[in-house]
């Protein structure tokens, strides 16, 4: 468990995931369904999903499968990160998902994440971490470069967000 | 349907069925013992193959996948499949295919890529994607001449034979 002050002074919790976190991981995820963020979901998550979900997560990370993490403030779940392991001829490759809430962006929340979460995962043996963006989503790609991803694909049409097709981009980042 | 390979097999291809699974697994097996540019790396036992071809049929029956294999004389010489992905990717099929050793370079792998394409289209995949060992030439020209063009490359994807190689990943748009 860490802690840190967010650029708006907000003391945030970055901890494991929980079994009792689906209340939290839901609310978080359907918020972002509802918003039509940049997430690649676009119906809600049940609650029976959820909790085998949930499940399924903490037993992965028990095998060392993947890294799953959650930002808390003032007991909310705020934002949550996964690096899942790869298999067989890939198992030395993670891939990396990062949720944040709306009004908890731009305050070093994502990024507190991505190198609690890089850390955690260089530790169970992955060396390579990659990870999908939405090309429009500038934000979130100037923040994976300044952590020293790099580009190494675009796929075009490779989502359809808001009724449009759009690109998607892949980058990665290699770990010590 | 049936088709004639270049080397003049009456080549069958159809859809997976539950009775494949010990002949499908004694196919995958074989790819893993030959350690060739597969993905898998230790063989699959009796129980997990028909896990894993139930779970095939469930995903064909909710239009998420389609899955041929390519039969000569009763023996599973070839498999294709295109899986749809969800959500805002439901446009996307991503396609996994490999031929038996000895039965290479006959164009059953084209004959599989050709129906399993056209089959996912008529599910409503519009973009077919995959991903080959860099180190695979043939299967990057035989993609080549089918459509595909590269959109990325990954250094060190993959441990291969104790190497790090890179993983190209091609597309087509089909819509």
């Amino acid at each position: 468990m860490v802690f840190f002050i967010s650029k708006k002074g907000r003391k945030i919790e970055i901890r494991k995931i929980q079994e009792n976190d689906w209340v939290g991981l839901r609310n978080l995820m359907n918020s972002l369904v509802k918003e039509n963020a940049f997430i690649l979901r676009d119906v809600p998550i049940s609650k029976e999903e959820q909790i085998k979900n949930l499940k399924k997560r903490i037993e992965d990370m028990k095998k060392k499968k993947r890294v799953d993490l959650v930002a808390i403030y003032n007991g909310k779940l705020v934002a949550n990160i996964y690096i899942r392991r790869k298999k067989f001829k890939e198992k030395h490759v993670g891939t990396l998902g990062v949720f944040v809430k709306k009004n908890y962006r731009n305050e070093g929340i994502g990024k507190a994440l991505i190198k609690e979460a890089l850390k955690h995962s260089k530790k169970i043996g992955i060396k390579l971490v990659v990870l999908e963006v939405f090309k429009v989503n500038k934000p979130a790609m100037i923040l994976y470069k300044k952590l020293g991803f790099k580009k190494y694909g675009e796929l075009p049409k490779a989502l359809k967000h808001k009724g449009r097709y759009m690109n998607n981009v892949l980058m990665y980042k290699r770990l010590g | 349907m049936e088709f004639i390979s270049k080397k003049g097999k009456k080549i069958e291809i159809r859809e997976i069925q539950e009775k494949d699974y010990l002949e499908l697994r004694n196919f995958i097996n074989s790819l893993v013992r030959e350690n060739t540019y597969i993905l898998k790396n230790r063989p699959i036992d009796k129980e997990g193959e028909l896990n894993y071809v139930r779970r095939c049929l469930e995903e064909i029956k909710r239009k998420e996948r389609v899955h041929l294999v390519a039969v000569y004389k009763n023996k599973i010489v070839g498999a294709a499949e295109i899986r749809r992905k969800k959500f805002k990717e439901k446009h996307v099929g991503v396609l996994g295919i490999s031929v038996r050793k000895n039965y290479r370079n006959e164009g059953i792998g084209k004959a599989l890529m050709s129906e399993v394409i056209k089959r996912s289209k008529k599910l409503g995949v519009k973009l077919v994607i995959l991903d080959v060992f860099k180190v695979n030439k043939p299967a990057i020209a035989l993609y080549r001449k089918l459509g595909f063009k590269k959109y990325a490359e990954l250094p060190k994807a993959l441990k291969h034979k104790g190497k790090y190689v890179s993983a190209l990943s091609m597309y087509k748009w089909i819509g």
